[in-house]
């Protein structure tokens, strides 16, 4: 269920009448309206009752609208009718004029609450739920008892994980003020139901199903817990309860196809997601785990063709891949036959292929890092957890290619790039490299600060791989593309740090690799260095080499990369033109 | 893993090599950088050192071992070749983090080139030997040309020790204060202020099977008294050392993956 959806629906009035109360009411202010055109009044009341009309029928939006114009022409101080117009207008998503008339109805009385209110869901509407807190904020100020508006600001703070905590006790006060609303029932069960709390959480779906029988978000939700907590008989009633009010909802199918399929009843699990594939093509999910339930019934051919289906629609889904090429090996192609084409592939134009590497790490829950730690504990049993930092990449670099890799911290990047310059080994798969490697992962490495710039260069050096009368050679060349003549013999202990980078980096810049994996260096010093950097960064491209590249900086993945590449928790999320990664990777962290 | 001609392997040890020595420079020149004295000190140490024995022998306590200030000399610059080694040794990958973590070059260089610092500063502390025999026309016997090979033997204890104790001085950090209590109890398990000889017989008969106590037993033996070493004595040392510094190879090449993890 999509955040919007839920605003809306609390955004919409509760009718107070039944239909046919209010038709009459519209057809009594229009009997007045033909002998007084001009009646307030009378067009109040018609606009009002048009306005909840359009719970029954969104038709009505317009004429209410027009309705609540003619009023205003009248007189443009009713703050009433300003409300609801900008409520109305919220409805047909014309969201900046909504908030023009909160804001006038704020002009002629700040303490409105109500309009307040109003400011904060259209923002919320807007996809910013960030900001509409502080407006949530001023109308609880201004009417602490007000249950709606503790709702929005619990279903704001419901969007980031830090503030759930904040989120239930808005849910909580709302309740105290009004206990028979479902939506905020639900609202506090979906985030109990987040933090992993089930039984509460279903508690709290079924109160919010028990006042509105015909919700079948909480009826999905309620599933899904109970699904969570093993029992999917109950789950799968409750999806079929929820398909009953809503067919054909793919979540709902999703979550009892998933449900079916837990409790290898696969043949109706099938049948299930055959239905989300015919509702909506588009979805890889779908036909993925068709794939499977094909896969469970021994019928392999058709599993692949699923699997292969998946892939059309998203050619990057890893499991896919994963399934279609053991499929594929197991009939047609032996292992080896596999590595042969790899290799073949390889000598031709790629400069580094990986395949399916997977790296993890123990953490373990207590340290002990000391003879004595280890002396006094040696008895009891130190638990650790594994942590995947790479799972399963493959990839590969064309010669003469640079890929950009982004991704958040801890995404994997560096330790991708140790494991390609054989710092760490893998624990899985297989790293390829055709020709010299070099790894520039930090800079200065090896610097010390009690030697003088030109001992440090011959140091530096020769860690980074020269031969001590190569980098001899070089000195001179290297501390005047640093711009460091006056102070080749002063200890770097003494250098500022501007000087320091600028030192390390042109050191680094000298090494003459086929390959180059680099890592966060470029950028240091003053703008002019940065533009001297840059360029000898370019020449290394115009050179023909191979370079995995990994920044932080869009604009120069942009610039310089050939392909980019998304590394999001040790997964490739997407691979491709660096445009289309940069607006993936936007799009997913905003 | 990497692709790597034949050629290439050769360059790349002639490199490894060549890198191993310019670290072990390296260090020297750091080890006394900074300091008023610079590299003096390197001379100003041991000799120092080796006048307070010679006063302190021959004029305060006297003693009966001839020779005795040559003795405790013998000894010492082989002990302080041992206890530099292994304790720069064992601090060699943990604080070169920097290194490991960032450049790929072969571990195992770091606990070797520091044991060679050791080493050449042993170098250094030996020349005060020539000060000795200007000083007290002391005429050195034809046997001392064994004495390098007693230098090197000592030198690859302390490499075989190094390996191991570096890769565990990564997981456990308090190795390094365990170490120093360790090497300062060996001091006096040492023959250099006593001798083999004026023991007792039955703590003889304990001390022969030591090969540290027979390894300096022999320099000592063969700078002084003019005396071969026992073939098989010397056989037994050397088996020992190299047994020694086989396993702690192996033991390095072993576990040398995990020391990335512990980092």
């Amino acid at each position: 269920m999509s955040e919007i959806s839920k605003i809306k629906k609390s955004n919409r009035a509760f009718p107070t009448k039944t239909k046919e109360i209010l038709y009459n009411s519209v057809n009594e202010c229009n009997e007045i309206l033909k002998k007084s055109p001009n009646d307030l009044d009378a067009l109040r009341t018609k606009g009002i009752y048009l306005q909840e009309l359009c719970f029954y029928n969104p038709e009505h939006i317009e004429s209410a609208i027009a309705c609540f114009d003619r009023v205003l022409q009248i007189n443009n101080e009713d703050k009433e009718v300003l409300k609801r117009k900008a409520a109305l207008l919220s409805r047909k998503e014309t969201i900046n004029q909504a908030m023009e008339y909160y804001d006038k109805v704020l002009k002629l009385d700040p303490q409105d609450s109500e309009a307040w209110w109003g400011k904060g869901v259209i923002t919320q509407l807007d996809g910013k739920p960030y900001l509409a807190i502080p407006y949530f904020d001023k109308a609880l100020e201004l009417d602490p008892l007000d249950a709606r508006s503790w709702m929005q600001k619990g279903f704001a703070l419901s969007a980031r994980r830090e503030t759930w905590d904040q989120a239930l006790e808005c849910f909580t006060k709302a309740l105290e003020i009004n206990s028979d609303d479902s939506r905020v029932w639900k609202g506090k069960g979906d985030i109990i139901h987040k933090k992993n709390d089930l039984d509460n959480a279903i508690f709290h779906y079924n109160k919010a199903i028990s006042l509105d029988p015909s919700d079948w978000e909480s009826l999905l939700r309620k599933g899904f817990a109970l699904a969570g907590k093993n029992d999917f008989e109950n789950a799968i009633k409750c999806f079929d309860e929820s398909l009953s009010i809503k067919p054909n909802n793919i979540e709902v199918l999703r979550g009892k196809g998933n449900a079916l399929y837990s409790i290898n009843k696969y043949k109706d699990a099938l049948d299930t997601y055959e239905i989300i594939t015919q509702i909506s093509p588009k979805s890889s999910d779908g036909w993925l785990q068709k794939g499977f339930c094909f896969l469970k019934l021994n019928n392999e051919q058709k599993a692949l063709y699923n699997f292969e289906m998946a892939l059309k629609i998203n050619p990057q889904d890893i499991i896919a891949q994963k399934e279609r090429r053991r499929l594929v090996g197991e009939r047609i192609e032996s292992e080896k036959t596999i590595s042969n084409k790899v290799n073949q592939s390889f000598n031709q134009d790629s400069a580094i292929i990986v395949n399916g590497i997977y790296k993890s790490f123990k953490i373990h829950h207590e340290k002990r890092d000391s003879v004595f730690s280890l002396l006094a504990n040696s008895f009891s049993k130190n638990n650790f957890e594994v942590i995947d930092i790479l799972k399963d990449i493959s990839f590969n670099l064309n010669r003469g290619e640079m890929l950009g890799v982004i991704g958040r911290n801890g995404s994997g990047k560096t330790t991708l790039l140790r494991i390609l310059s054989g710092i760490i080994k893998p624990d899985r798969g297989n790293v390829k490299i055709n020709g010299k490697l070099a790894p520039l992962l930090q800079l200065g490495v090896g610097f010390n600060g009690e030697l003088t710039a030109r001992e440090n260069i011959i140091l530096s050096g020769m860690l980074l791989g020269f031969s001590k009368v190569e980098i001899k050679k070089k000195v001179d060349d290297i501390i005047k593309f640093a711009e460091l003549e006056k102070f080749s013999d002063t200890k770097i202990k003494n250098f500022s740090s501007g000087m320091h980078s600028r030192l390390a980096f042109s050191t680094a810049i000298q090494i003459d690799p086929d390959i180059l994996l680099v890592d966060e260096v470029l950028a240091v010093g003053d703008i002019n260095f940065v533009k001297k950097s840059y360029r000898e960064f370019l020449s290394f491209r115009e050179k023909g080499k191979s370079i995995i590249f990994v920044s932080h900086s869009l604009d120069h993945i942009r610039n310089l990369c050939d392909r980019a590449m998304i590394l999001d928790s040790g997964e490739i999320k997407m691979i491709g033109k660096p445009d289309d990664v940069i607006q993936y990777y936007m799009g997913s962290n905003s | 893993m990497i692709n790597t001609t034949k050629k290439s392997i050769r360059n790349d040890i002639s490199r490894w090599k060549s890198l191993t020595i310019d670290l072990s420079l390296t260090f020297l020149k750091l080890r006394y950088k900074g300091t008023v004295l610079g590299f003096f000190w390197s001379f100003l140490e041991p000799l120092l050192l080796l006048s307070v024995f010679y006063f302190m022998f021959n004029d305060v306590f006297g003693t009966k071992i001839p020779n005795f200030t040559l003795h405790v000399f013998v000894g010492l610059i082989l002990f302080y070749m041992f206890v530099r080694g292994t304790s720069m040794g064992l601090t060699s990958l943990s604080s070169n983090t920097h290194i490991i973590m960032n450049l790929r070059i072969p571990k195992i260089i770091l606990p070797l080139s520091y044991n060679m610092t050791a080493f050449i500063m042993m170098l250094f502390d030996f020349s005060i030997f020539f000060v000795y025999v200007v000083v007290t026309r002391f005429f050195p016997p034809t046997t001392i040309i064994l004495l390098p090979v007693f230098m090197i033997l000592t030198f690859l204890l302390s490499v075989g020790l190094s390996f191991p104790l570096s890769i565990l001085s990564v997981k456990l950090k308090d190795l390094t204060y365990i170490w120093i209590l360790i090497t300062n109890v060996t001091i006096f398990l040492s023959p250099i202020f006593w001798r083999m000889d004026s023991m007792p017989p039955t703590i003889r008969e304990i001390l022969q099977y030591s090969p540290w106590v027979q390894l300096i037993t022999m320099a000592q033996d063969a700078t002084i008294y003019n005396k071969l070493p026992n073939t098989m004595t010397f056989l037994y040392v050397t088996a020992f050392i190299l047994a020694v510094l086989a396993l702690g190879v192996f033991i390095f090449k072993k576990f040398e993956k995990k020391v990335t993890e512990f980092l």
